[in-house]
């Protein structure tokens, strides 16, 4: 025929692939299974990971939420009276309300008055009304009260890593920091609010004078939920109504980089895990393929004598891998957002859902197929039609 | 004096697969010219499939040439020959070779896959072909829900799809009764008629009966009648 052309080698290898795939859903379904299992697995995991990475943050926000923190650029260390801080209290909103101040260097603590021997922290001091914001989880003894910051009786609250360290440290026991004597009267081991002070030895602040009177102090403030911004824009003139622009206050703290941190390794291990599922998926698929065309030789030879090429041949396989591996990738990507929605919901979290990750598994899957459909490409190309057509 | 359609020059072909060389024809030559039926008979074993893959250039001879339409072929590059059979050459063969999960009418599209063809337009040449082997109301059967005969003749629908006008026939009722085989050489005569090439290879002396023209092979050689 003189009129004879041939048509676009791709356009036939893929209406072809797609022909033979909707032939043989079954057999589809398990050799794109791998597929499916990578593409499920990389979107759920990030899905999931995005999901309570933003729910931490929520809860951060929610933490962050009710502390409210107020300093003076005044040099003066006496810049908020007791009276300013009872007027604060009174704001509607507020919970509680104290000072803290903490030293720059680290203190000697012993137990005996060789100062060598001990552990060096840093000392905070800390008002009653703070004690109430920080809400030190006391795991020994008690908290101090008002009558020891009013008699600065000198009392220590301290972190449980020097009860650990040094063995005569506990409750009633008597302690020197930088050579003065302190009574042990409880041990905590962490904080709800005020993080800047978790770790140092807490003292009245009457009582820390010594290293701390020339540091002007910073007003710790607990406040109800949801009321942090308005009790912030208030603290000014309710602390200094004479000299509000003295104080700044804020509702905010630095984030928890380091719980961050530990995510992103997280996120990073989940993502190495899926792409060696999207791998082994690929690789399913050529291995699938590939001992397929040993049972399709006939169909193979007969292409041939109905005018395919090996190149016609080789093309449909690729195509037919790369189909798989998107159908896979797709059916897996779907899988992954439906468990993440489905996990969040469950759990009364926000789902984030990842549709970059669910788009890009969708195209690692269909690219790993096409790479796992090489070796069967070739094996079709390599068919002998004669050969092919005795079976 | 006008080509021969098909012209096989003193051609061997021997197979190297096994523990020792196989000849398979051993200086076969013979014409065959536009419109004739020629019958291949022979014991099994004597040659007779390798002869017909080399005519519908599926293989290659050893030695020798093979001319299509005076057309020398042991040099063409495969994308011609592709295309020789792509345009004008249909294949029968003993077991149908139909897909089990495309209808007739898809099968005989698949004839017409390798043409630069509309998609409308490959349906309307696939129902035509049908048409003429009498299957014109099987267009939507998948080959199982189709008797021997009928599948037999989708393949041969499949064979002469886009104006093939040569047919080479491997054993085409090998698996069919009496009945249905006398059918399906029915249908091969009338494409005969029509100006179709036809080469028939079969054991059955009541099938080679139809043809115009019978050869017999015996151990890789023509014998002379
Ligand atoms: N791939 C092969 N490798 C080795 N020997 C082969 C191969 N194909 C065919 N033969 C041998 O070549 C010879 C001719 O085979 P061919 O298929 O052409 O015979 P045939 O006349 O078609 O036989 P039948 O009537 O049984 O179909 C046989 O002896 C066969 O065993
Ligand atoms: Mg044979």
């Amino acid at each position: 025929m003189s009129d004879y052309r041939r048509p676009s080698a791709w356009l036939v290898a893929a209406a072809e692939a797609m022909l033979s795939i909707l032939g043989n859903p079954g057999r589809a379904f398990v050799v794109s299974l791998g597929a499916v299992l990578g593409a499920g697995l990389f979107t759920a995991t990030l899905g999931l990971t995005g999901t309570a990475r933003s729910e931490v943050r929520a809860d951060f926000d929610a933490f962050r939420a009710t502390e409210v923190v107020a300093s003076s650029e005044s040099s003066d260390p006496a810049w908020v009276s007791p009276e300013d801080l009872a007027r604060i209290r009174r704001l509607g909103g507020v919970v509680s309300a104290g000072l803290v101040r903490t030293t720059d260097e680290r203190v000697e603590l012993s137990t005996v008055l060789d100062r060598r021997s001990g552990v060096r922290l840093r000392v905070s001091g800390v008002t009653p009304g703070a004690l109430d914001v920080i809400e030190p989880r006391v795991v020994e003894g008690r908290t101090y009260d008002q009558i020891h910051e009013n008699l600065a009786v000198p009392v220590a609250l301290v972190p449980e890593a020097a009860y650990r360290e040094l063995t005569g440290v506990r409750p009633g026991s008597q302690i020197f920091l930088d050579g003065e004597a302190f009574v042990v009267i409880g041990v905590y081991d962490g904080v709800a609010r005020g993080l800047g002070v978790l770790g140092t030895v807490l003292v009245p602040m009457s009582a820390s004078e010594r290293w701390l009177a020339d540091v002007p102090a910073e007003v710790l403030v607990e406040v109800a939920p949801g009321a942090a911004e308005t009790i912030a824009a208030q603290l000014p003139v309710g602390l200094r109504p004479d000299a509000p622009g003295l104080v700044s206050a804020s509702a905010l703290l630095d984030p928890d980089a380091f719980r961050l941190r530990i995510e992103e390794n997280v996120v990073r291990m989940s993502v190495a895990a899926s792409i060696a599922a999207l791998t082994v998926g690929a690789l399913i698929i050529g291995i699938a393929t590939g001992s397929s065309i040993a049972t399709r030789v006939a169909e193979f030879g007969l292409r041939r004598a109905l005018g395919a090429t090996p190149g016609d041949l080789g093309l449909q396989v690729l195509a037919e891998t790369a189909l798989l591996g998107t159908f896979g990738g797709a059916v897996g990507a779907s899988i992954g957002l439906i468990v993440t929605v489905g996990v969040a919901l469950a759990s009364g979290w926000t789902p984030a859902l990842d549709v970059t990750a669910a788009a890009a598994s969708v195209g690692f899957s269909a690219l790993g197929g096409l790479i796992g459909g090489v070796v069967p490409a070739r094996r079709a190309m390599g068919i002998e039609p004669a050969e092919a057509l005795r079976r | 004096m006008p080509d021969s359609l098909l012209q096989v020059e003193d051609v061997g072909r021997t197979y190297h697969g096994g523990v020792r060389p196989v000849p398979a024809l051993r200086g076969v030559s013979l014409e065959v010219d536009d419109g004739e039926f020629l019958a291949l008979t022979g014991p099994s074993g004597s040659g007779k499939t390798t002869l017909l893959n080399i005519l519908g250039l599926l293989d290659r001879p050893d030695t020798g040439e093979y001319l299509f339409r005076g057309c020398a072929t042991s040099a063409l590059p495969e994308r011609r020959r592709a295309v020789l059979r792509g345009s004008s050459i249909g294949f029968v063969f003993q077991a149908f070779n139909l897909l089990a999960d495309r209808t007739a009418l898809e099968n005989v599209e698949l004839g017409l896959r390798y043409r630069r063809m509309s998609a409308s337009r490959r349906r309307d040449e696939a129902a035509a072909a049908l048409t003429k082997v009498g299957l014109e109301d099987r267009l939507r059967h998948l080959p199982r829900e189709l008797s021997g005969g009928e599948q037999q003749r989708v393949a041969i629908a499949r064979a002469i799809v886009g104006g093939r006008t040569l047919l080479l026939c491997d054993e085409p009722t090998g698996n069919l009764d009496s009945a249905s085989a006398h059918q399906v050489l029915g249908v091969l005569t009338g494409l005969n008629d029509e100006g179709a090439t036809v080469v028939l290879v079969t054991h059955n002396d009541e099938m080679a009966r139809y043809a115009t023209r019978v050869l017999a092979l015996r151990d890789g050689y023509l014998e002379t009648t």
